[in-house]
């Protein structure tokens, strides 16, 4: 064997070199030993920088990188799938010479640009927000309280303290989550309480029957400084007009009705003397006011009675039941009551109207000069706050809960119907008739049996 | 006579001399230099015991090393390795051998009379001949051509490794999605199995109560609770189906063989936890352009028909081709044959003067280039839209499933408060009933949210091609 020979045989070691052994025995030695050069695997190692398109390793071949894009290696069956799979010297001289020229280019391409956030889908709805696309609802941090304000047994009525505060907790947070003013309330079974809290600076707002507004600004006039400030009046829910009131002045919806069943023998006010009345408790300024006024204009006396009983229900809406059922002869009731219940129920043809006050039951927001001087900007933020609640679900909600449609900025003029009978009023407190002390008195029974929707009780 | 050698026969120290320069060439070029890439190798697969309880983090890897689908794009991508080492063979000659003998028991000798003056003998063959040739060609230059070629065709190797790499993120999607179906009709079956059991409770009282003449219940209860109940039963044979079809679909994914256990380690859906990928769709949309192996194998594709533009100008210039022969005559030293012993070296220049169709083919280049370049941009904004859509969904599931963990918790309070008032004669036996309803509907609801959050995570991950981020679980 010549040199050749054995240097092929301890090169390669595979089953070709005896037939190259041969080939250089009879004289091609050159082509044996180029063909030994260029075939010949195991050039030195090459670990060195990796490539993004490094090449695959053949079977056998010493462990280089791992990826697992590449292929399992591939086991050769035959010398011809070894020389295959090995590629030899002469492939990788052209990998020299030609994979720096023929590189695969880089990936260049810059990301397309997002879309600005204030994009505009149309009609003022924007896309969603990049990072905090569906932000959790949050509640309004606490706050120190930096307003107060009163509200009368005059406006929450019916209701108890515990659900005119609740019902009021939203419009705070309103008002804190859009002008960062934090008010609180303060509840008032008298008129006079609510005088003392403003003319003291303890509340900056008061909201109360116009009557009870009227009342604490005759008492404020008296102190200098002190004058009362009207700012705004509410429109009552489910405003309703009859025949007997469509033509009177004022606000429509704010009067209060003395109803009878549809069937009843009662054709004026005059014909209920010695009838069953039923009032609702707590429901007191403009029903006293008006049946005051009914009954000095009846020549009744107030020390005696004119009704043969008076029963002050839980709700306004039983005192028009029981007449419905025939539990009492006469309901006094708010305009709003008997609007509703006529929406819901479709009681109109059940019942009839005997007469109708003039369009005073009307609540109001006021202030003090004193505390416009202190609190003006969060008197006015307030105001605007409660002036605007019908613009947005929660604010309907609220007004909802306190059966009041709307409220407006005050103008003069918008409530000379309850100042020309403001005397009304005065009268009933001072010349109280007979058959309406309950309604004054706190300690009066009241009863508490009201009806389910089917009418039930 | 012994006719004279036009040619005599290379020494053997010519050959040697001519194999040694050679094989300095290949030295110099395969060994030299140790700044070569190094080699790719699959790793090795990682090893479980037959036990072994999988996470979903293992199970996607496993998959990348056994799902078969991702062998056929390897081999298919090392399958165009070899189309590059056809193109690379341009740079090389082709060398090729060629041995015949011959043997004639005619004498073919040209006895000749040359102008009746004297008698020549002209031997034309031996009695017998042995004939080897060599031959071989070298491409010089072709003007751009080759180099063009290799350039497209380690592009094309290029896009099919990446091949790979985009059905990597497609089988640990399929996996991810299994998994999570798995999970979810097993929470799914759970409650439902929760249900059926307090309604068959519900339903054995009624009916008892109704027997026994008890009023605080009546057959409309029994009814109602037996109604809802073959409804729920009927449910849980779909959902049972649904999770088996699943499972045996996420061991396909996964590669794992038929006789194979595969056990899960937990078959119930994590809860939904803010991610920092979930935080900014504008970051996802930045990282997904700039992973997905599908724009740069787009990238890659546009560039190759750019490359066919250079290609097809190339058409214009020449081609240059060494070619070499070597003849050798051995036999009974015949003085023709053995005057063509030798070697001949051709050098040949292949200049096109006139070829119309060239510029055909260029015109058809430049067509191809524009729409290559168009198509990119149509699909680069596609997959933008892609991973806008799946990173809004991702966030949007993220907001649902904390939102039906809370309604979870309040349908559990009302079942627990429906139940006591039941007990203390505030609600009607009816009550109960829709308030099992009520918890089981909240329970599938919650399941289905934090899939749909589960899966969408994995759907984010794969229009990004995010393959670092783990699961967790």
């Amino acid at each position: 064997m010549d040199t050749n020979s054995r240097f092929w045989t301890l090169a390669s070691g595979s089953r070709l070199g005896p037939a190259v052994s041969r080939l250089c025995a009879t004289g091609y030695q050159p082509l044996c030993l180029a063909w030994l050069l260029l075939y010949a695997p195991g050039c030195a190692p090459n670990m060195a920088v990796p490539a993004a398109d490094a090449p695959t390793a053949p079977a056998g071949s010493q462990p280089g990188v791992y990826d697992t894009t590449a292929p399992r290696p591939i086991e050769p069956r035959d010398w011809l799938e070894r020389l295959a799979l090995e590629r030899g010297g002469d492939l990788k001289l052209v990998d020299k010479l030609m994979d720096e020229r023929t590189r695969v280019p880089e990936f260049q391409r810059q990301p397309l640009p997002t879309t600005p956030a204030d994009t505009q889908i149309g009609g003022g709805v924007t896309i969603l927000s990049d990072a905090n696309p569906f932000p959790e609802w949050q509640p309004v941090s606490p706050k120190e309280v930096s307003i107060r304000f009163g509200l009368a047994r005059s406006t929450f009525r019916t209701r108890t303290p515990e659900e005119a505060l609740s019902a009021v907790q939203p419009f705070l947070d309103i008002v804190q989550r859009e002008v960062n003013v934090r008010s609180a309330p303060d509840l008032y079974e008298r008129p006079a309480d609510l005088y003392f809290a403003l003319s003291d600076g303890k509340d900056q707002l008061g909201v109360a029957h116009v009557f009870d507004y009227l009342l604490v600004r005759s008492w404020l006039a008296e102190q200098p400084q002190k004058a009362a400030v009207i700012l705004a009046w509410a429109q009552p829910a489910n405003p309703r007009t009859t025949d007997l009131d469509r033509a009177f002045p004022g606000i429509p919806g704010t009067g209060i009705e003395l109803v009878v069943a549809a069937g009843a023998p009662y054709q004026k006010p005059a014909d209920l003397k010695g009838a069953r009345l039923a009032l609702a408790a707590n429901y007191v300024n403009a029903p006293g006011a008006f049946l005051t006024r009914l009954l000095a204009d009846l020549g009744q006396p107030p020390d005696q009675p004119f009704f043969s009983s008076v029963t002050l229900r839980r709700y306004s809406k039983d005192c028009v039941i029981d007449v419905i059922k025939g539990k009492a002869d006469a309901a006094c009731v708010d305009q709003g009551t008997v609007g509703a219940l006529d929406r819901f129920y479709g009681l109109s043809p059940h019942i009839r109207t005997l007469a109708v006050s003039p369009r005073y039951n009307v609540d109001v927001l006021f202030t003090s000069l004193n505390n416009l001087e202190t609190h003006r900007t969060e008197i006015e933020l307030t105001q605007n706050q409660l002036t605007t609640l019908n613009k947005n679900p929660e604010g309907e909600e609220v007004l909802f809960f306190f059966d009041i449609e709307r409220w407006y900025n005050y103008r003069v003029g918008d409530l000379e119907v309850p100042r020309q009978h403001f005397d009304d009023f005065a009268r009933f407190l001072d010349q109280t008739p007979v058959d309406l002390k309950p309604l004054l008195d706190p300690a009066a029974p009241v009863d508490g049996r009201t009806y389910d929707r089917f009418g039930d009780e | 006579m012994e006719m004279p050698r036009i040619a005599g026969p290379r020494s053997c120290s010519r050959r040697l001399r001519l194999a040694a320069g050679l094989a300095c060439v290949c030295l110099a070029a395969g060994c030299a230099s140790n700044n070569a890439p190094l080699v790719a190798v699959f790793p090795p697969p990682p090893e479980y015991p037959p036990e072994h309880a999988y996470t979903l983090d293992e199970l996607t890897e496993l998959a990348i090393y056994r799902n078969a689908s991702l062998d056929v794009a390897r081999y298919e991508a090392e399958a165009v390795q070899g189309l590059v080492d056809q193109v690379k063979a341009l740079w090389l000659p082709a060398v090729r051998i060629s041995l015949a003998g011959f043997v004639y028991d005619n004498n073919l000798d040209y006895d000749a009379n040359v102008f009746n003056l004297t008698s020549l003998n002209i031997p034309l063959s031996g009695n017998y001949n042995f004939l080897s040739a060599a031959s071989f060609v070298q491409i010089l230059s072709t003007g751009g051509k080759r180099t063009s070629g290799l350039k497209q065709a380690r592009m094309f190797a290029a896009i099919k490794k990446l091949e790979v790499l985009r059905l990597q993120d497609a089988v640990a999607f399929d996996v991810a999605n299994y998994y999570h179906l798995v999970c979810l009709t097993s929470e799914i079956d759970d409650a439902l199995e929760d249900a059926v059991r307090r309604l068959r409770v519900f339903r054995q009282v009624a009916e008892s109560l109704t027997a026994r003449g008890s009023l605080r219940a009546s057959r409309l209860d029994a009814l109602q609770a037996d109604y809802f109940l073959s409804q729920l039963e009927q449910f849980q044979l779909f959902v049972r189906a649904g999770r088996h079809q699943a499972y045996h679909a996420l061991r396909h994914y996964v590669g794992m063989d038929r006789e194979q256990p595969l056990i899960l380690k937990s078959v119930e859906l994590p809860p939904a936890v803010t991610l920092d990928e979930l935080v900014s769709r504008a970051a996802q949309l930045v990282k997904g352009f700039l992973a997905r192996p599908e724009l740069r194998q787009l990238d890659l594709f546009t560039k190759i028909r750019g490359e066919q533009v250079t290609f097809a100008k190339a058409q214009w210039a020449p081609n240059v081709v060494l070619a070499g022969g070597y003849t050798d005559v051995q036999g009974d030293e015949h003085s023709i044959l053995g005057a063509i012993d030798g070697l001949i070296i051709s050098l040949l220049v292949d200049i096109p003067i006139y070829d119309p169709a060239r510029r055909g083919k260029l015109r058809e280049a430049l067509g191809l280039e524009q729409a290559s370049l168009a198509f990119q941009r149509e699909i680069e904004d596609l997959i933008a839209l892609e991973i806008e859509v799946t990173a809004v969904d991702a966030q949007r599931a993220l907001a649902a499933a904390l939102k039906t963990a809370r309604a979870l918790q309040t349908a559990a309070e009302h079942y627990t408060a429906t139940r006591q008032a039941y007990t203390r004669e505030l609600l009607p036996a009816a009550a109960v009933v829709t308030a099992i309803g009520l918890d089981l509907l909240a329970k599938i609801q919650d399941a289905q949210a934090r899939f749909a959050y589960q899966n969408a995570r994995a759907r984010l991950k794969r229009v990004t091609a995010d393959r670092e981020a783990q699961f967790g679980y």
